[in-house]
């Protein structure tokens, strides 16, 4: 069983062709970037096809993976990278069909219902204050580690515009835990 | 880690109905926690769309494993490793040029030392000639194939000429000190001292007039001094240049052609290529 | 860490001039391009490559102002910035023959000054999005002048430009790999600046956005395939609309 081994240990091994280590690497962790992937783009289709390339991607440079206990940041930094080029791949399509763009990209869904799950600290309340619009450019920016560049790409907006909100929702936080 | 995510938060997080800022919370712990990954893997389990879309997955992704090929992690060791593994092929002829150079030197003071008037070790006078060639050749001679592409890229500069020197440097110490080893001639520190100095002196110089220039003034000049010091010297002693009293000269030298380096550093950001016009089709 | 953004303009370039001994290569040239993929077309010895080595930061400019990704270009500090964000293929690019495609890709990422950590994950993607994954390990020397061109494409895009410099970057593919390339362009155009130097009108036609037609060192036209095609209406010869807006438009500038 490979159950006791740590996530970067199933890496190690998946990096020098274990494939039964990375299956259980795969199993550990396709949830959680699933769901995550989901909520960024909205469309369940094409977080499934990011989901299936950044896996890819991990196999071939497993070995590259430096194993200093933070797996979790390195597997979403590669699945950003092909979240974006997915989108990029979207915009490009639509420009040559002359399709507006707006349509086939949905910003992240903005009011869930809030459930009192974790404790809500003033930040958490701060946040939720936030127009969803300041959010969505705050979660790319400094959540998912985005630059401006394809935090511009993922939301279809300027890349001024993305500079702007960040000012601007960084105001308004700083405001509200004043 | 001082809190996990509890059950109730990881089926709101996985059925999609947490706030913003909750998930939020959610997702930065994930990345740094295998423990809550794991959970939300089980919490998934029964959410179908969930299931079917990492079963459909692990399907496609088991598939198209292949060869992972030779991948190695990104170091800072790797990329001096890099920087040296390219590089213009006549750094073998230079290689192979500078043992045959030193081992005729070295041979030389052993079986016939040369005695004009003053006394002067070959090796000490051919070592020093040695890096500044090597440094010649393996930057800004026109003989790298990648310079083109090279020179728009910012670490092609003072970064790949000090990577290289220092490579450079270090193989004609090694041989230069395994020469003086095999003749037994006194103490290499005097010449691998001058063979520093020199080295600093001609990418100083190269800051102004190109690499391949400056080397070929250092080298002159320090041919030209060898050959005036040996006829300068009185007989049975060796020229102060090459005798450990210069040991501290050499060092100054050193230090002041690295300072001038350091200021003029910008003079390297464009002088990799020519700017001689290229054939256009 | 703060990341560089642009907000104005990727290339601007006014009253370039660039000498070669008393020969202008360029002469008074003016061009300002942003996000998408432009085509420049011109005759041989109209100035392509020596426009596209000025942007490249390795040609020096005679006279003349010329701003990338909003920085002027002349203390090291800013030219250092503007050249990790370049990407660069030159018509006749030199490689190392013993260097696999994955370390010709990766000693690129390391000039180009990109975070060790993530260097390898990068050649990976860029090696994938040429595709060329099945030769990633073959030397250089090994490879066809298509792949090899790929592998070049590869170093160029490593740090995803956001601007990006191709000299010809078709010669040497088979039709399939051409319009595999030109939807790759496409992708790339969505966020970055791409500047594609080439002979053949058909690439300008699929892949860009528009089109900069420059003959004697100085832009004879500026617009999309489309209003090129319009500029032949009686007057070009060739075997497509665009291929007589081409030879129309110059023959007009020649008139001059």
């Amino acid at each position: 069983m490979t159950g006791e081994r740590s996530d970067d240990e199933l890496l190690r091994a998946a990096g020098s062709g274990d494939r039964a280590a990375f299956e259980e690497y795969y199993r550990r962790n396709a949830a959680w970037l699933l769901v995550r992937l989901r909520r960024r783009c909205g469309d369940p289709e094409l977080a499934a096809d990011v989901l299936q390339e950044t896996f890819l991607a991990v196999w071939r440079a497993a070995a590259s993976y430096t194993g200093n206990g933070q797996s979790g940041g390195w597997l979403w930094s590669i699945a950003t990278r092909r979240l974006i080029d997915a989108h990029r791949r979207r915009a490009a399509r639509a420009q040559t069909a002359g399709e507006p763009y707006e349509e086939l990209v949905q910003v992240p869904s903005a009011e869930e219902e809030a459930l009192a799950a974790s404790v809500g600290s003033e930040l958490a309340v701060a946040l939720d204050r936030l127009s969803p619009e300041l959010r969505a450019v705050l979660q790319a920016t400094v959540l998912d580690g985005l630059s401006v560049r394809e935090a511009a790409v993922l939301l279809d907006v300027p890349e001024g515009t993305i500079k702007s909100r960040a000012r601007r929702a960084r105001l308004q936080l700083r405001e509200a835990l004043a | 880690m001082t809190w996990h995510v509890t059950q109730r938060t990881a089926r709101a997080y996985v059925d999609g109905e947490v706030s913003d800022a909750d998930a939020w919370s959610v997702e930065a712990h994930l990345v740094s926690c295998g423990h809550c990954r794991t959970v939300v893997a089980s919490t998934a389990g029964d959410v179908g769309s969930i299931t079917r879309d990492i079963a459909d997955g692990w399907a496609a992704v088991s598939a198209g494993l292949g060869q992972q090929g030779r991948v190695r992690r990104g170091s800072r060791y790797r990329e001096v490793v890099m920087l040296v593994a390219s590089g213009p092929a006549a750094r073998w002829a230079w290689l192979a040029a500078s043992v045959v150079g030193l081992a005729l030197a070295a041979a030389l003071d052993t079986f016939a030392p040369l005695s004009g008037r003053g006394d002067v070790p070959m090796l000490g006078a051919v070592a020093p000639m040695v890096p500044i060639l090597g440094v010649a050749l393996s930057y800004g001679s026109g003989l790298d194939d990648a310079q083109e592409i090279i020179a728009s890229t910012p670490g092609g500069g003072l970064r790949l000429l000090l990577v290289r020197s220092a490579v450079v440097l270090t193989t004609s110490a090694a041989l230069g000190a395994a020469a003086g080893a095999v003749s037994g001639y006194g103490s290499p520190l005097p010449w691998l001292l001058a063979s520093l100095a020199l080295t600093v002196v001609t990418l100083a110089l190269g800051s102004v007039i190109g690499i391949p220039k400056a080397a070929a003034v250092a080298a002159f000049s320090w041919a030209l001094g060898v050959t005036i010091a040996t006829f300068d010297t009185p007989a049975r002693t060796t020229p102060a240049a090459l005798t450990t009293e210069s040991v501290p000269v050499w060092l100054a030298v050193a230090a002041t052609a690295a300072l001038v380096v350091a200021v003029r550093r910008s003079a390297f950001d464009r002088q990799s290529v020519s700017d001689r016009p290229q054939m256009e089709m | 860490m703060t990341v560089p953004t642009m907000i104005g303009t990727h290339v601007d370039v006014r009253d370039l001039v660039v000498r070669f001994g008393k020969r202008a290569a360029l002469d008074r040239l003016d061009l300002t391009l942003d996000t998408g993929v432009h085509g420049l077309l011109g005759p041989n010895g109209a100035g392509k490559t020596t426009l596209m080595r000025v942007l490249a930061t390795v040609a020096t400019p005679t006279s003349g102002h010329v701003s990338l990704l909003d920085h002027e270009l002349g203390d090291h500090g800013r030219l250092r910035q503007v050249r990790r964000r370049l990407g660069y293929l030159p018509q006749q690019f030199g490689y190392y023959p013993r260097f696999t495609v994955r370390e010709f890709v990766e000693y690129f990422a390391w000039l180009k000054e990109m975070p060790a950590a993530q260097v390898p994950t990068a050649v990976d993607r860029a090696i994938e999005r040429v595709g060329l994954l099945d030769r990633a390990d073959e030397r250089l020397k090994k490879l066809s002048g298509g792949m090899l061109r790929r592998a070049g494409i590869a170093q160029a895009i490593v740090n995803d430009p956001d601007l990006l410099l191709l000299d010809e970057p078709t010669a040497g593919l088979d039709p399939e790999q051409r319009v595999a390339f030109r939807e790759l362009l496409r992708t790339i155009g969505v966020d970055a600046c791409v500047v594609v130097a080439t002979h053949l009108v058909e690439d300008v036609t699929a892949a860009c956005t528009d089109v900069t037609l420059i003959n004697d060192g100085r832009t004879v036209f500026r617009g999309t395939h489309e209003e090129l095609a319009a500029a032949g209406n009686d007057a070009g010869t060739g075997d497509s609309a665009i291929e007589r807006g081409y030879t129309a438009v110059l023959r007009a500038a020649r008139q001059r």
